[in-house]
């Protein structure tokens, strides 16, 4: 085959490619223009939090179990900051990421729980949104809590301040504090329903 | 976000247009209809797979430098095999050498978007996204099943596809 004609076959292919680029680019442009802004935003307010962090969770012998957990304050879904302190009252803390597939299973779970059941008396259930991204799936998080239904308190960790002071190092992130508000028990990962039922009611006797 | 969704349609696009290349080239495959005679469908053949990685490689970088996602581990392993193999490609247009080194590189880097797939869907350790970057976390989901890793997974089989249809058609060209 001639250099000539195989320029032509190149030159084929090459036209052919270009074309699809741009119907693809045509198509990305139509799909942008035709979708709607991201509405909303997150929750305004100041983060603080105040006692020793804990150490960074992992697994086996928890060093933590039995300290004092520290307290913390940050904006709720309306931006009214709520406080999270010791009130003689036991508390299930679940740090949550709005994109972690893991987090997404996990919330539909407990907020079904406690659909059915209720809280144990004397036990709060605080979800605390952190790892905000608004570039990953899934944000904001104020919307993909309502979604859910979530009924119980929501803190929205905006700069990641709260999960720092309690050691989080992957989502979800489950902390047990008892009516003294010391550390019960932490643990990563999703945890069944039967189970988070159990860990709840057994929290309401500490 | 408009950046984002304008680069996940395009992706998305491709991706399918990448499928659908992958299915007709399986079905000739199959078919046992191996055309060793066009010289255009043999060059095709051949810059398919180069366009194929320069669009992956690029696509990851816009993903990592303009939209800003940090890649991942598994999203490394397969920049590892992609960057060279985009290299590699180009010389194999060239000279026709080498064709199933690449197709060889290929097929493992869609080995390493397969176990990503896997363990973005729950596979792997259970129930857990580490605080940084999981590997278990979907950036995109366009059209409710193309993540990045299906996307690299679809690269890597069409070049591996290609590069085979190519050797094919050699082998009956030969005979």
């Amino acid at each position: 085959m001639s250099y000539l004609t195989r320029l032509r076959v190149s030159k084929n292919i090459i036209i052919g490619g270009v074309i699809l680029l741009v119907v693809g680019v045509a198509v990305a442009i139509g799909v942008t223009l035709s979708s709607e802004p991201v509405a909303a935003g997150l929750p305004e307010g100041e983060i603080s939090v105040t006692g020793d962090s804990l150490v960074p969770y992992s697994e086996g012998e928890d060093q933590s179990i039995g300290l004092p957990a520290p307290s913390f304050s940050g904006p709720g879904v309306d931006s009214q900051i709520i406080s999270i302190k010791n009130d003689g009252r036991a508390k299930a803390i679940i740090f949550l990421a709005h994109w972690c597939p893991h987090c997404q299973r996990e919330v539909p779970i407990v907020q079904d729980y406690i659909d059915t059941f209720g809280l144990p008396k004397g036990v709060d259930l605080i979800a605390v949104a952190t790892s905000i991204d608004k570039g990953r799936d899934n944000y904001p998080p104020t919307e993909w809590l309502q979604r859910e239904g979530w009924s119980s308190t929501a803190i929205y960790d905006l700069n990641k301040e709260i999960a720092k002071a309690y050691g989080l190092t992957a989502f979800p992130y489950w902390v047990f504090v008892d009516k003294d508000f010391n550390i019960l028990a932490r643990r990563t990962g999703n945890i069944p329903q039967d189970l988070v039922g159990a860990l709840l009611v057994e929290l309401g006797k500490n | 976000m408009r950046t984002l969704i304008f680069f996940n349609t395009l992706f998305g696009f491709l991706t399918i247009v990448a499928i659908v290349i992958s299915l007709a080239i399986l079905y000739l495959i199959f078919s046992k209809n191996i055309i060793s005679g066009s010289e255009q469908l043999r060059s095709f053949l051949l810059i398919l797979p180069v366009s194929v990685a320069a669009v992956s490689s690029i696509g990851s970088l816009i993903y990592s430098e303009v939209i800003g996602f940090i890649p991942c581990e598994y999203c490394w392993y397969q920049r590892y095999i992609m960057y060279p193999l985009s290299i590699l490609l180009i010389y194999v247009a060239v000279t026709k050498k080498y064709v199933r080194v690449a197709a060889f590189f290929a097929g493992t880097g869609s080995l390493i978007s397969t176990r990503h797939i896997y363990l973005q869907n729950g596979g792997g350790k259970v129930g857990v996204c580490t605080s940084d970057v999981p590997c278990t976390l979907k950036y995109v989901e366009i059209f409710n099943f193309i993540s990045i890793p299906t996307m690299a997974l679809v690269a890597f089989i069409t070049i591996s596809l290609s590069l085979m249809y190519y050797e094919l058609s050699n082998e009956v060209a030969s005979e």
